[in-house]
């Protein structure tokens, strides 16, 4: 998957996860006269459905694999601290709106709920290198789903704001179905789409598939190893050539270095036409081969060494 | 501090008994002696696998892991033998056990550790093979074949690697053309390969096909041997050759025959019969340019050096035009020439060179000018001439800007055989650029993943449609008024089908036909900004020229509203110095009128806005109530106290004095009454005739419970009930005495009522907005039912939403005093605390005969309820709708 179509679900499983929070929402709130408790399952269920919406794609598009049982428990991990960012966003902007009368704050609640959501991918994968005391996720993950977060929840928040004033005044009346759903649907795409853009805009390495079966596929560097191979556990599988190993090669980033190493495969590991016998540093545009594919090594410029 | 081995020098950690790797004793009264036998040394504890199995040592250990694989697999990945190994001190190994965990194949990973462990009782993998040679005899280049090896495991560990085949013809594995394979086997694996028919050269030698197994128990070489036979050529006069250079002597002693057999791809044919690579590339040139050919790819005679006529062709031409043109390679000698050529873009074609001895001509169409009028369209043409000389030629075609209609149309002014203009003094073309060896990556393989646009395909689409479709859905549903957790009947918040309009975050069919009309004042009077109601449809029973009202006059000119802004008192709009209506705007199909006033005091500005607007009533859901609202606004920079006081002279029907039922008192109210914001009641309603059967107009007030989208209005002040003197224009705060004075002609009963209501007079922080609600309209009450014989009926008021508390009165015509009156519940709906369900009359009023009872209730959910009081033996019931009320950030 290429970064433009990342982006393209992630906005899509944002909104569709965002919608049908809306839904759940009116319905499991039929009855609810407590603002504040509205507030709660609203908030709760917006955070934890798109994130773990996002956490699915994320997770996916991050892996490139299909180990479901990874996919679940990092999905409902994120869900689950998503739950939790959706109900403070959601309590405190209904407070501050309560306190203030304006309606326009319902943004800071919005913020912090996208904020938290944002933060749900990073967040999760921190404590779940904590917990299994593995390498924890490089901090870029978590920073920039902060701010991927907050931005789509600012801006969903105030396409929400939008569709509720314009279609209320259309249809002359409010707590309408559409001003709701579109309003969901516009903060779900917002969140959805800046998580991932901020993952995309302010990823600092990636290595993207420019010849094989998966060209076109990209992956953004941020863990501390990277492994190809044709194993389904594989952060890039390469599947279709028996000539790739099944742990083939792996990327380590060091220091902010990125090196690449061959793991034993037979058929070796090819670094601008030269065969990797030892951990080599990898520089932006670099090509690396493996049996049919070939991957090109990209670095955001100016980054620190 | 580490410790150093001083036998092996390899480094333990600090407290190691004894060294890790040897079993030399480190410490303790035996230092220096050993080594120990690790691998049978007792562990602290045992490690049991779940199967029970106990293992003491690291002998135990090792080969309980090798027969009980798969558990101990597991065990590893879940970190059992990492704790284990770390809780007996064995750090280094406990870290082993840690890597060896991430191992993405489990059994490898097993294996990883189990080399780690100092225990030899698991032999080595050692590959072992079937056999180290195979002879497969001759084969046929038509006929599949398959044969297999086995790979033995002749140790205990895990044997694991990969089997390379360096011939194309042998492919490893059952299907495919894999030419390498990984393995990995505790026993034995037979392996599968396969003969590729179409990948056999023939040969006259044997061909040896070498597959090189190496594995973590060795490397070894299984040779396979296969003979090809050589198919002679069948034609003469080629017949009986066996390879190219005697199909070339054949052919260079009958040229003309032999020629044929070139020109027809009968030779090529024959080279492929026999898997061998035809050396002439490109299209077989025709005639003597076709022995040439081969003999110039054999390197038997060398190449002419050729030329191209143009290396620049420029067109002009329409689009959907023909076009046409050619291109001439030759040379100076005397010797034959071919070549042909292909364009880069798919609306070039080639025809079939003609070739004229030492000239050839390549023929170029474009069929259909691209339709891309005003556009320049460039094209490169490859040409490759003798000896795999190319040129390469540029095309430029200008599509005219002319719509030209297809060919097949009739059109007689089209000219389809107009001749391309061919400029021959153009730019040089670009340079063949040189082979590159390097890694370069095909640009037609990036072509689909290049933006946004091309990379999303048609399938990825279905999404956003499915996504777009559903909003249109919720458009249509709200559009036609279904909602989700919510009834229809209409009233405040709900729509029906029509278009509809809000004020005060109301929504209503506007188009409905209003039972209760605004008029003002400013229209024909005084211009004091006043505003009355009447029933445009209803006469006043007393005075047939005039409509029914329920302000005494129908412009409201006899309502009047005060504002005091620190002490002064302002009549509502009533321009003066300092005092200038700032609005006055009526949008009389939203039966809506606005007036504000801008009060300039002491230098600092005062809004007060008054917003009137005919709305649904909340149950009856009939254009049948007005919504009163004043907005205060302090935009000054100081602190004001302000309060605001309306009068409003109710008249019912033509009756100007009926008594006024209030729930909360035991009575009616018939006289000087005043309330306060503790006691104040939900509404209060009065009857035209006080009859159940007929109780002509009934007028509503509300007062409380106003749920507005947009405003959080405060609570009345103050309620004044009291008879109106009619010669006096009542100042901010209306006497008790003036209000009481008068004498009706029922005594002390009103014979001309009025209400005056009054908001809290306090500072207001500048930039503070103050809202202030009531209503005014036609109310309902239950008809009695046959039960009732018309002596009771019940009435509504108050606030509806769902978890609010709303007002029900039961109305009791000849009752007595200590007559018992009780309410029925429906699920969903509950007293409110300190209420009970029976209450008794307590005053009866003597003129009327009518009492009231009042219940405070509220219901949790939305939905229609059925409350029913009875009295005796009467009963009667009514029916109200419970809506939702939402204010949660997320809606």
């Amino acid at each position: 998957m290429s970064f433009n179509l990342f982006l393209y679900y992630c906005a899509i499983f944002g909104a569709y996860a965002a919608l049908t929070a809306a839904f759940i929402s009116r319905l499991a709130t039929q009855g609810v006269t407590n603002e504040l408790l509205q507030s709660v399952i609203d908030g709760a269920l917006v955070g934890a459905l798109i994130s773990f919406a996002v956490g699915i794609l994320d997770t996916v598009w991050s892996t490139g694999k299909s180990d479901i049982k990874r996919l679940v428990i990092r999905s409902l991990g994120a869900g689950f601290v998503g739950l939790f960012g959706g109900i403070l966003g959601g309590v405190t902007g209904s407070f501050i709106v309560r306190i203030t009368g304006v309606q326009f704050f319902v943004l800071i609640g919005w913020t912090i709920s996208g904020l938290l959501i944002g933060l749900s991918l990073g967040l999760f994968d921190l404590v779940f290198a904590l917990a299994t005391k593995s390498p924890a996720p490089h901090d870029n993950k978590i920073k920039n789903g902060l701010m991927g977060g907050a931005l789509g929840g600012f801006l969903g928040g105030a396409f929400f704001l939008f569709f509720k004033l314009s279609l209320g005044a259309i249809f002359g009346r409010e707590n309408l179905l559409s001003a709701s759903g579109l309003g969901f649907v516009a903060l779900g795409a917002a969140v959805g789409f800046f998580i991932g853009l901020a993952q995309v805009v302010l990823k600092e390495a990636w290595v993207r598939v420019e010849a094989g079966k998966r060209i076109g596929k990209e992956l953004i560097l941020s863990k501390p190893e990277t492994f190809f191979g044709r194993a389904e556990t594989c952060d890039i599988g390469l599947f279709g050539d028996n000539s790739i190993e099944k742990i083939h090669a792996k990327l380590l980033m060091q220091k902010n270095r990125y090196l690449i190493a061959d793991a034993g495969s037979v058929s070796g590991t090819f670094l601008n036409d030269q065969k990797v016998t030892k951990p080599t540093e990898l520089k932006a545009g670099d090509l690396i081969r493996l049996g049919s594919y070939i991957l090109k090594f990209n670095e955001k410029p100016g980054k620190k060494k | 501090m580490m410790m150093t081995c001083p036998k092996c020098s390899r480094v333990n950690p600090q407290e190691a008994v004894y060294c890790y790797f040897d079993g030399f004793v480190l410490s303790g009264a035996s230092a220096g002696t050993g080594p120990l036998a690790i691998n049978t040394l007792r562990f602290p504890s045992p490690f049991v696998f779940m199967s029970g199995r106990s293992c003491l040592n690291f002998d135990d250990l090792a080969i309980a892991c090798h027969e009980e694989s798969k558990p101990a697999s597991d065990m590893l990945k879940q970190g059992f033998l990492e704790s284990f190994l770390a809780s007996i001190g064995r750090v280094d190994l406990s870290m082993a056990a840690k890597e060896a965990a991430k191992f993405p194949d489990s059994s490898r990973g097993l294996d990883e550790l189990l080399g780690k462990f100092p225990s030899s009782v698991l032999s080595e993998a050692r590959l072992n093979l079937s056999s180290q040679e195979i002879n497969l005899g001759v084969l046929s280049r038509t006929a599949k074949r398959e044969i297999k090896i086995t790979i033995e495991n002749g140790g205990m560990r895990l044997l694991f690697g990969s089997i390379t085949s360096d011939s194309t013809w042998l492919a490893i594995g059952e299907t495919g053309n894999a030419s390498v394979k990984n393995f990995q086997t505790t026993g034995e694996l037979t392996v599968p390969l396969r003969i590729v028919p179409e990948k056999l050269r023939a040969s006259d030698k044997p061909l040896v096909a070498k597959l090189k197994i190496d594995s973590s128990g060795g490397s070894s070489v299984v040779l396979i041997r296969a003979e090809v036979p050589v198919a002679p050529f069948q034609l003469m006069p080629l017949s009986g050759a066996l390879n190219g250079r005697q199909i070339a002597l054949k052919a260079k002693a009958n040229t003309k025959e032999a020629a044929i057999l070139f020109e027809n791809g009968s030779v090529a044919k024959w080279y492929e019969s026999n898997g061998w690579s035809y050396p002439v590339q490109g299209p077989s040139a025709s005639g003597m340019g076709a022995i040439q050919q081969f003999f110039e790819a054999l390197g038997l005679t060398p190449p002419p050096k050729t030329f191209i006529n143009q290396t620049v062709v420029n067109l002009v031409g329409a689009p959907r035009q023909e076009l046409a043109f050619e291109l001439t390679v030759g040379t100076e000698e005397k010797r034959s020439v071919y070549a042909h050529g292909f364009a880069d873009q798919s609306w070039i074609t080639s025809k079939n060179p003609k070739l004229t001895g030492n000239s050839a001509i390549l023929g170029f169409v474009i069929p259909q000018v691209p339709d891309r009028p005003g556009e320049l369209l460039v094209s490169k043409i490859a040409v490759t001439s003798n000896g795999n000389q190319k040129f390469l030629v540029q095309v430029n075609v200008q599509v005219s800007g002319k719509y030209v209609a297809p060919r097949s149309e009739p059109a007689p002014e089209l000219v389809f055989t107009k001749p391309p203009e061919v400029v021959v003094n153009a730019p040089p073309p670009t340079e063949i650029p040189e082979a590159d060896d390097t890694i370069k990556v095909d640009p037609k393989l990036r072509k689909n993943t290049k933006g946004l646009k091309s990379s999303i395909s048609l399938v990825h689409y279905v999404p956003f449609a499915g996504l777009v479709s559903l909003m249109v859905i919720l458009l249509i549903a709200d559009a036609v008024g279904v909602g989700v957790g919510g009834k229809t009947e209409g009233g405040p918040g709900v729509a029906k089908n029509e278009s509809s309009q809000s004020s005060f975050g109301y929504s209503f069919d506007i188009d409905k036909k209003a039972e209760l009309k605004l008029d003002f004042s400013h229209k024909s009077k005084s211009r004091n900004f006043r505003f009355g109601l009447f029933a445009a449809d209803k006469k006043d029973p007393k005075d047939e020229s005039k409509n029914l009202r329920l302000t005494y006059d129908q412009e409201g000119d006899s309502n009047n509203t005060r504002i005091r802004i620190d002490d002064s008192d302002y009549l509502f709009a009533h321009a003066m110095k300092d005092v200038r209506v700032i609005e006055d705007k009526e949008d009389s199909k939203r039966r809506v009128w606005r007036v504000s006033c801008d009060y300039l005091f002491k230098g600092e500005r005062i809004k007060v806005s008054q917003f009137v607007q005919i709305v649904p009533g909340s149950q009856s859901g009939n254009l049948d109530t007005c919504i009163i609202r004043y907005t205060v606004e302090n935009k000054g920079k100081n602190s004001h106290k302000i309060g605001l006081r309306m009068m409003l002279d109710t008249f019912i029907g033509g009756e100007d004095g009926v008594p006024f039922v209030v729930p909360g008192t035991d009575g009616f109210v018939t006289k000087f009454t005043e309330f306060t914001q503790k006691d104040m009641p939900d509404f209060i309603e009065a009857m035209q005739f006080q009859n159940l059967d007929n109780p002509g107009v009934i007028a509503h007030l509300g007062l409380k419970g106003f749920q507005l989208p947009d405003c959080e209005p405060e609570p009345l002040y103050k309620l004044y009930l009291g008879e109106n003197p009619g010669s006096k224009e009542f100042g901010y705060d209306a006497e008790a005495s003036d209000l009481a004075t008068k004498t009706g002609k029922d005594g002390s009963r009103f014979t001309d009522s009025v209400a005056f209501l009054y908001w809290n007079e306090r500072d207001t922080n500048p930039g503070e907005v103050r809202e202030f609600v009531f209503s005014y309209g036609l109310g309902e009450i239950s008809k009695p039912d046959g039960s009732s014989g018309g002596k009771l009926s019940v009435t509504t008021g108050g606030n509806t939403n769902a978890g609010k508390t709303f007002t029900l009165t039961a109305l009791v015509k000849d009752a007595t005093k200590g007559q018992a009156v009780s309410i029925a519940l429906p699920e969903g709906v509950n007293l409110a605390s300190g209420e009970t369900k029976e209450k008794t009359i307590v005053e009866v009023d003597r003129a009327t005969q009518m009492s009231q009872v009042s219940w405070k209730v509220s219901a949790t959910k939305s939905g229609v309820y059925s409350l029913k009081v009875a009295s005796g033996q009467f009963s009667s019931q009514t029916k109200v709708q419970i809506r939702e009320a939402s204010s949660s950030l997320f809606r």
